[in-house]
C-alpha cells in the first residue's frame, strides 16, 4: 500500500511488465519451513494461466493451481473496474466457460481469489450477486469445485466493499451449498470484518476460512465457534512476502494456542478436503 | 497523491468505477436454483510427496532467511498445506528492498 501511494507510477509500472515463473524459490522457501504442499494461484498484472499451470505441472504434486479470470486480474493491475452490464454478463459466462473447458486441458482445481464487483456485476444487493455469479457457481457446483473470496483490505484498488462486508457471500453460499466457498484471509485482523466471516461461516457449513494475516486471536475464536474442520492455513506467500511470510503465519499459529488434533486439521486435512487435494 | 497518468491507477477512479455501481442495471441472469448434490470430484492422485524435509537444500537466495529450524512451523503434523500462494514475479520486484513482517501493508 506504500509503495503505491508513494510511487503510483512505478507500482502501475511494475504490474505491467510481463512475469516470470518463481515457482522453484517459492518451493524452496516451503521446503526451509517444512511446508509440503501449497495452492498456488496467479497474481493481478500481465496474468498467465499457463505459468500458474505449467508451474503446477512442473511441482507435480506439491503445488496445486487455482484459475482466476485472467480479464478481472488486469483489470485490477490497472486499477479500473470493469462496469459495462454486457461485458460483466459476458465475464460471467466467460469464466464459466473455463471452468468447464479449461480446468480439465490445465489442471485447475478451483477458482482463485476473485470478487463480484467488476467481474460479473457492480451491484451490492446480496441476491443480485448471488444471481451474477450463477453461471460461474453452476459450473463449479458438478464437480464440488472451490471458490476463494478474499476478505478484510488489499493493496488493489477498487472491490473495497465486497472485501470488507462479507455478508454478501451468506447468500450466495445458501444458494449452491455444494460449492466449497473460502473466505480467504479471514478478516485480515480487521475485527469488522471478522466478524462478518465469522457469522457467514457459522450459517454456511459450505463457508471455510484461511488464516492468512489473521491474528491468533481470531483463529482460536473460529475455532471455538466453527471448529478447526473449517481453517485451513495459508501465508500469502509471493516474492515481495518471502522473506517473512512464513514466520507470519507461525506466530499466527503460535498465537491461537492450537491443540494437536486442531492443528492436524488446519495445516492440511481441511485443505485436502476442500481442494480435493488427495493426501 | 494525485497523478495524472492515465495509466496510472488512482483513488478517484477507483471510487468513479464504485459508483457506478448505483447506475448499473441488473444483468436478468436468471437465479440460479439449487442442485442436489452430485458425484463429487477427485483429481488425478498426486505423485507421492517425499516424507523427510529434512535433506532439502537451502536456500539460494541468500537474502531470505529461514529462521525457524526446518519442520518446526510444521509441528510434528502429517503434511503441512499452505492454500494462499502467488506465483509470480516482476523484475521489478527484484530491485525492491528486501521487507520484514513489520513492513507488511498489504
Amino acid at each position: 500500500v506504500r509503495f503505491r501511494s508513494e510511487d503510483p507510477q512505478k507500482f502501475a509500472k511494475m504490474f505491467a511488465e510481463p512475469q516470470i515463473d518463481n515457482s522453484d524459490r517459492l518451493v524452496e522457501i516451503m521446503d526451509s519451513y517444512g511446508v509440503t504442499h501449497a495452492v498456488i494461484q496467479p497474481v493481478p498484472g500481465n496474468t498467465s494461466l499457463d505459468l500458474t499451470a505449467n508451474a503446477a505441472k512442473k511441482h507435480k504434486g506439491r503445488l496445486f493451481p487455482l484459475y482466476r479470470p485472467v480479464a478481472l486480474m488486469n483489470a485490477t493491475a490497472s486499477g479500473k473496474a470493469m462496469t459495462d452490464p454486457t461485458t460483466l454478463a459476458q465475464n460471467a459466462r466467460k469464466t464459466a466457460e473455463d471452468i468447464e473447458k479449461l480446468f480439465p486441458e490445465l489442471g485447475f482445481i478451483g477458482v482463485g481469489e476473485i470478487l463480484p464487483g467488476g467481474l460479473v456485476t457492480m451491484e451490492i444487493d446480496p441476491g443480485k450477486i448471488s444471481t451474477a455469479m450463477g453461471p460461474i457457481m453452476e459450473a463449479l457446483q458438478p464437480k464440488r469445485l472451490p471458490i476463494l473470496f478474499p476478505t478484510g483490505s488489499t493493496a488493489f484498488k477498487g472491490n473495497l466493499y465486497y472485501l470488507y462486508n462479507v455478508l454478501w457471500v451468506d447468500e450466495l453460499a445458501g444458494n449452491f451449498p455444494q460449492v466449497p466457498i473460502v473466505l480467504t484471509k479471514m478478516g485480515r485482523g480487521l475485527k469488522g470484518c471478522f466478524d462478518m466471516c465469522l457469522v457467514v461461516a457459522m450459517r454456511n457449513t459450505n463457508v471455510f476460512l484461511d488464516l492468512t494475516d489473521s491474528t491468533g486471536e481470531h483463529v482460536r475464536e473460529a475455532i471455538d465457534r466453527v471448529g478447526a474442520r473449517r481453517v485451513m492455513f495459508g501465508t500469502d506467500l509471493i516474492e515481495i512476502s518471502r522473506n517473512y511470510a512464513y514466520d507470519v503465519g507461525a506466530e499466527i499459529v503460535h498465537d491461537a494456542k492450537v491443540s494437536k488434533e486442531e492443528w492436524e486439521w488446519i495445516a492440511w486435512r481441511t485443505a485436502n478436503e476442500v481442494f480435493t487435494l488427495g493426501l | 497523491m494525485q497523478d495524472n497518468n492515465p495509466k496510472t491507477p488512482t483513488l478517484s477512479h477507483s471510487r468513479r468505477d464504485l459508483l457506478q455501481v448505483a447506475k448499473a442495471t441488473s444483468l436478468g441472469i436468471a437465479m440460479s436454483s439449487v442442485v442436489p448434490s452430485l458425484a463429487s470430484s477427485q483429481q488425478a492422485q498426486p505423485e507421492p510427496f517425499p516424507t523427510a524435509a529434512d535433506d532439502l537444500p537451502g536456500l539460494n537466495d541468500q537474502s531470505v532467511k529461514p529462521v525457524h529450524s526446518q519442520g518446526s512451523l510444521r509441528r510434528d503434523s502429517r503434511y503441512l498445506v499452505d492454500v494462499h500462494v502467488h506465483v509470480g514475479k516482476r523484475q521489478a520486484l527484484s530491485r525492491l528492498p528486501i521487507r520484514s513482517a513489520a513492513q507488511r501493508t498489504g
